[in-house]
């Protein structure tokens, strides 16, 4: 059947600062299944965006491995990482994630544009994942005339529009009020239930813990508690939807 | 296309900045434009000046005469070569001049001639500058026995038009002295309002001795021929016992200065690019730096390296055409004013009259800018100034996502 997402083997990643030697990810063995909706959590300094620039390419562990769709990425030049993260991997980061330059709808527009798809069909599929996430009405607008809400949302909106096989979403609602963040979260929770869209986040934040169907804890770069739940706060029964 | 959106909007995300930077590479592209303008309408001046006085696009005269200008080396045959050379093609004029030295006495006074002419009226008055700078009197009519004069020499003999001199000179076998009737004053400026006189040359040839020989014949034609027209005219008088010249050859000192004005011309245009290129660098280095986070966001969104070297690049190519077009929008227009209404040479040189073989440069300058020069600056001013941005888009490229992430 269908392999893991991403599978760590006893990754560690340590980073010299001075003649201090940080072990940020100390020993992780961690596999995220297709459809998952897992969030890590930890305190400040545990390892936690480490550990998602690990298995988001953007970074390289000091030891173990990395397989992404079953890639061992280690093996990748940073053009292969480069053109693995376009092709399955979305990113969304804490804040000022848009390319200011661009409109909302040329933010999302841009890593089709990367992917080659031909001009009408991306006009398509943009319009038809920014009407997805409410925002529409608002695809001419610049970052810096949109709210932090509006700006995550085209966010999530440009990492899911290419159909990757995972999100990583470094602490999304660190900047957006708990009322923000919770819509954020509901608007990815039914993402991930109608297109099977796999999201890792990375989070202090108690909701994001609430909305999560895994959760897993990390503590000085090292997994001390991994659960799963049968539901998340988001997963909406039809007759609420209905109410 | 995005890409290329992108690029156009990024520069126009510090307005004041690029417009300062436009400013710059745009100013001195203006600069560089009017300079390189005046460097080549000022040696089109010297050029067309020293060849109408001095020699012609092409010159025909005795082998040793280059080096020794004396009267004895001279051309004895002057129509054998015109014969030879047939009829003159379309635009081409030949004179005949003999050159030599002598000395101008007046009741009052007397003046060394260092550079007396005998020319033949109908052809030289067609090339020659003489005509037009006669402020007193006219040109020689044959069968008169006048002479020119430079104003100064008729100040120092405090004579004027319609008054005798008698000119005393070496003639080939001896001695000569004849009197002249002063027909016309000129100005040219410089030492040849002394020491610079004209006859006709049929009386030159009568007072000297020469019989039919001269001293030189000098061809002018379209300036742009003349290294074709000398290489045909050597061709054609090859076994005759007559040097032809072209121009660079004939007036070597000019020739050397034209070329050493060439070279600083360059050198000032190198300095003023490596400045312009220093400030883009700073500029593009500036504008990548201060867009860490963004630039580690599209990496980490998968656009590739080579693409974050592209997006820098295409944005200071942009910034080099727009300045091209800012330069030539203010350069263009000052050089053509200044095309037309010519510039002072004495306010280049500070109120003084250059002056280089013996001919001095009063005419005003008409800056001439020609479509290869243009061209070939804009072409540097761009190509530098994306030579300029390769550093700065080699670091963009290199930024690493996770430490820009990283920076808020
Ligand atoms: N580039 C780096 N150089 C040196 N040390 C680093 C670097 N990146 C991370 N660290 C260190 O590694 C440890 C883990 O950092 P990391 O950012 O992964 O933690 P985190 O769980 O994301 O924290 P936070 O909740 O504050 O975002 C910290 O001690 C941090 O100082
Ligand atoms: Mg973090």
């Amino acid at each position: 059947m269908s392999h893991p997402i991403v599978e760590l083997q006893d990754v560690h990643k340590e980073y010299k600062q001075g003649k201090l030697e940080v072990k940020a990810v100390n020993g992780i063995d961690l596999t995220i299944e297709p459809g998952e909706f897992t969030a890590i959590c930890g305190p400040s300094g545990s390892g936690k965006t480490t550990l998602l620039n690990l298995i988001g390419c953007l970074d390289t562990p000091t030891r173990g491995s990395v397989h992404v769709d079953g890639k061992d990425v280690s093996r990748l030049s940073d053009s292969a990482l480069a053109d693995l993260r376009l092709r399955k991997i979305g990113f969304v980061f804490q804040a000022y994630n848009l390319v200011p330059v661009l409109t909302a709808f040329e933010n999302v527009e841009l890593v089709l544009a990367l992917q080659g798809v031909p001009a009408a069909e991306r006009k398509k599929r943009v319009l038809d994942i920014l009407d997805e996430v409410g925002l529409a009405e608002l695809r001419h607008r610049r970052p810096m005339d949109m709210s932090g809400g509006q700006q995550q949302r085209v966010a999530v909106a440009r990492a899911v529009v290419a159909n990757p096989k995972l999100v990583l979403a470094d602490e999304p609602t660190a900047n957006l009020d708990s009322h923000t963040g919770a819509a954020l979260l509901q608007m990815m929770a039914d993402l991930n239930r109608e297109h099977q869209v796999t999201f890792l986040f990375s989070t202090h934040d108690p909701m994001v813990m609430d909305y999560s169907r895994r959760i897993v804890r990390i503590v000085d770069g090292k997994i001390s508690s991994d659960d799963t739940k049968a539901h998340g706060a988001g997963d909406r029964v039809p007759a609420e939807v209905e109410a | 296309m995005l890409l290329l959106k992108m690029a156009f909007r990024n520069l126009w995300r510090r307005r004041f900045r690029t417009g300062i930077t436009l400013f710059a590479i745009g100013s001195s592209f203006a600069l560089l434009l009017f300079f390189v303008g005046l460097t080549e309408g000022s040696h089109e001046l010297m050029i067309d000046l020293a060849i109408r006085m001095q020699a012609g696009h092409v010159i025909v005269q005795a082998p040793e005469f280059q080096k020794e200008r004396a009267l004895e080396l001279r051309v004895t045959h002057p129509e054998k070569v015109l014969e030879r050379i047939g009829t003159l093609p379309e635009g081409w004029v030949v004179t005949q001049r003999i050159f030599t030295t002598g000395l101008l006495r007046s009741a009052d006074g007397s003046v060394m001639l260092d550079n007396l002419m005998a020319v033949d009226l109908e052809n030289e008055k067609k090339i020659s500058d003489v005509p037009r700078k006669i402020v007193r009197g006219a040109w020689l009519t044959s069968g008169e026995p006048g002479i020119l004069i430079g104003e100064k020499a008729a100040r120092l003999l405090k004579v004027d038009v319609g008054d005798k001199v008698v000119l005393s000179c070496s003639g080939l076998s001896q001695k000569v002295e004849e009197r002249f009737v002063v027909a016309g004053v000129f100005r040219i400026g410089g030492d040849s309002d002394r020491g610079t006189a004209m006859i006709g040359l049929a009386r030159g040839q009568a007072l000297l001795g020469m019989g039919r020989a001269i001293s030189q014949l000098a061809f002018f034609m379209p300036s742009e021929t003349s290294r074709d027209a000398a290489r045909m005219l050597s061709a054609k008088l090859a076994d005759l016992p007559v040097a032809v010249l072209h121009w660079e050859e004939a007036l070597p000192v000019l020739t050397q200065l034209l070329w050493v004005d060439d070279v600083s011309m360059q050198v000032f245009i190198f300095i003023i690019l490596g400045i312009v290129a220093a400030g883009i660098m700073n500029t593009v280095l500036m504008s990548v730096m201060e867009r860490t986070r963004e630039l580690g966001i599209l990496k980490s969104l998968g656009m590739r390296p080579s693409s974050i070297f592209h997006l820098i690049m295409t944005e200071s190519t942009m910034l080099g055409l727009l300045a091209v077009v800012v330069g030539a929008a203010v350069g263009l227009p000052l050089v053509y004013y200044f095309a037309r209404v010519g510039i002072d040479p004495m306010a280049l040189t500070g109120g003084e009259v250059m002056e280089m073989e013996g001919i001095a440069f009063t005419d005003r300058i008409h800056p001439v800018l020609r479509w290869g020069s243009g061209l070939t600056l804009s072409g540097i001013i761009i190509v530098m100034t994306v030579l300029s941005a390769i550093w700065p888009a080699f670091r963009a490229m290199r930024i690493l996502p996770v430490k820009a992430l990283r920076q808020m």
